[in-house]
């Protein structure tokens, strides 16, 4: 089955939303909160993409669905193609959606959304639900400058939902610890942003005494950094050695080396792959670990090390 | 790969209540029927494995059994052959009878040491005097949260036959047991996917007695399979085995399970899942090991979720 780009809507130089439907006209299949797709699509010289999306609207039933995409510079491209390739009347595939990030169901807890920049999307649908069951909530949206707080007309149009922006060019780094405040049984979190302000909303929270099942996280976009350098990971109880290139994880060369590791997410959210360090100094860039826990191990499936050798006691 | 691309319904309808599908689907992919690579040389090192099986009126055991290592093997990947002579089977310990009724075995090999586990569900292919050997039907490594780390120093000589005792009702010793344990293993059965054995840890503390037959525990947050709440929904009977490291016995529990949904948890004993599994036993046995074991233990699992006196 086909889906085609029904229409292309700018929000700003780096934002495009784009609507999809089924080149039949049929309607989709009905959505929840929190759910993104995952668009497949090729570029003018044939290269295929493969590029998760969250739904944006009103969570249901759907003759189209609506995606927002930043153009971004790095990142393996796909978002250069779908704004500067793709457009309306072009031809996708598409397979979802899939509700990885659910809002969960508990009427009486305190919930707050926290996104930052272009992880606004998933929480608009989140918004969308919480305003519908009349569940109070806040919405912190966090963003370097004014103009990248996409999509905020449309959430302050929300019936009773507290939207509040903080825009570190104007009132400086927003305090996290402030905006979590003191844990009480039932809060729940809803985070959605770059793996750095994820991290730092992880320590907030543990600071604020927040268990980790009520900090939830979708994380996005690339860990790796443009200074990572090649890696050797010797492995004490495996007695092998492997040579990780940046671009792979290390957990991804592991598991190329049939090393025996466990893993889920590989995402840097559930901690399964949590390994111990022997030697080495990690550059941690999970969302999951508490600091007690970096002092023993890492994430192997998104964190990387300091050029040299790095110890596992895998 | 596996020819496991689905769940069975009571693995469904759990992953559906705590609304972690998406995930469960994600995650089943790392299972396989057959033992992949870097895990067979694992096995082959281990001295220690946990069992889950069956007996002949339906109940579920867990065990723990222990040999020297090279005592389980698997070349292929594709089954697993444990070398337990008949005259070395400790009889006071169910499973050497479980197994001559009924085919499903859980595996779990788990070196508390490196908090490394490797999962297996097989039926059982040949028991004869040398030992047993057990096709794999689905195998799958398991992440390292909630395993306190100990190293075995000492792994003395078969001694039988060993004392045992058992009875229905968790009083004295079996009581403190229960309230010391860091570290149990639970198997449970559905017909079609076997039998399964896995683990649970926690801070000393983490298992309460609700009252004299009855244990409540937390359910941590886990990969999302939820392979034995799953079982629980279309079978309720349950096998516990808790080692009490300190004093070398093995006290294991039979009984029901049940799931508690959305209960309250103001200080986070769940790592916020808010799930915990009530066990009711019918029978106990608390045994020495049958080979003097000295362990060492070295830290908790810094996953841990807090526990409340």
């Amino acid at each position: 089955m086909s889906y085609v780009i029904t229409a292309v809507i700018e929000h700003g130089a780096a934002v495009k939303e784009f609507h999809i439907c089924r080149a039949d006209g049929a309607p989709l299949p009905d959505w929840s909160p929190g759910s993104h797709i995952m668009l497949q699509f090729s570029g003018a010289d044939g290269t295929a993409y493969e590029s998760h999306y969250s739904l944006i609207g009103a969570a249901g039933k759907a003759d189209s669905y609506r995606i927002a995409v930043q153009r971004e510079e790095g990142g393996k491209g796909g978002s250069r193609i779908l704004h500067d390739e793709l457009g309306a009347g072009s031809v996708v595939q598409m397979s979802g959606p899939f509700d990885s990030f659910p809002l969960q169901a508990n009427e009486s807890s305190r919930v707050l959304l926290i996104a930052g920049g272009i992880g606004i999307t998933p929480m608009v649908s989140m918004a969308y639900a919480l305003s519908e069951q009349g569940r109070p909530f806040a919405l912190h949206y966090l963003a370097r400058q004014p103009e990248r707080l996409v999509l905020l007309d449309e959430l302050r149009a929300i019936p009773d939902a507290a939207i509040v922006p903080h825009v570190s060019q104007e009132s400086g780094r927003a305090d996290l610890v402030q905006m979590l405040g003191a844990y009480n049984e039932g809060d729940t979190f809803y985070a959605c942003g770059p793996a750095a302000l994820l991290q730092a909303l992880a320590e907030a929270g543990a600071q604020q005494g927040w268990p980790s099942g009520a900090m939830r996280f979708e994380s996005f976009g690339a860990r790796a950094q443009a200074d990572d350098e090649a890696l050797t990971v010797e492995l004490t109880l495996s007695q092998m050695t492997v040579e990780v290139q940046p671009g792979t994880s290390i957990l991804d060369a592991l598991i190329a080396a049939d090393v025996f590791v466990s893993y889920d997410c590989k995402r840097g959210e559930c901690g399964n792959c949590y390994t111990p360090v022997v030697a080495g100094q990690p550059r941690h860039r999970d969302v999951c670990l508490t600091p007690a826990m970096r002092e023993q191990g890492m994430c192997t499936c998104v964190s990387w090390a300091a050029p040299g050798k790095l110890v596992l006691e895998l | 790969m596996s020819d496991r691309n689905s769940f069975h319904p009571g693995e469904r309808a759990v992953q559906q209540s705590a609304g972690e599908t998406a995930i469960a689907e994600r995650n089943i992919t790392v299972m396989s029927d057959t033992v992949i690579g870097g895990a067979r040389p694992f096995i082959a090192k281990q001295f220690m494995a946990v069992l889950g099986s069956i007996d002949a009126s339906g109940a579920v055991w867990a065990s723990l059994i222990f040999g020297k290592p090279g005592f389980m093997q698997t070349e292929t990947g594709a089954t697993i052959s444990v070398n337990v002579p008949d005259q070395e089977r400790d009889r006071t310990d169910p499973v050497w009878n479980n197994i001559a009724h009924h085919a499903d075995l859980g595996m779990l090999f788990i070196e508390l040491g490196s908090r490394r586990r490797y999962r297996v569900n097989g039926t059982l292919q040949r028991l004869d005097g040398q030992g047993l050997e057990v096709a794999i039907r689905e195998a799958y490594p398991n992440c390292p949260k909630y395993i306190q780390r100990r190293q075995l120093r000492r792994l003395g000589e078969l001694q039988l036959p060993v004392s045992a005792a058992s009875g229905s009702v968790l009083r004295g010793n079996v009581q403190s047991i229960i309230r010391q344990a860091d570290t149990i293993f639970v198997a449970s059965h559905h017909a079609e996917t076997g039998a399964d054995a896995s683990h649970r840890g926690g801070t000393p503390g983490f298992l309460k007695l609700v009252d004299e037959t009855t244990i409540r525990i937390p359910d941590f947050p886990g990969n999302s399979l939820f392979n034995t709440f799953g079982n629980f929904e279309i079978d309720p009977r349950a096998g516990l085995c808790i080692p009490d490291f300190a004093h070398g016995q093995l006290l294991q529990l039979t009984g029901t399970a049940s799931v508690k949904w959305e209960q309250d948890d103001p200080a986070g004993e769940t790592g916020g899942t808010k799930r915990f599994w009530e066990f009711k036993v019918d029978q106990w046995i608390l045994r020495d090991t049958p080979q003097k074991l000295e362990w060492e233990y070295l830290d908790a699992s810094p996953f841990n979720p807090p526990v409340q006196s």
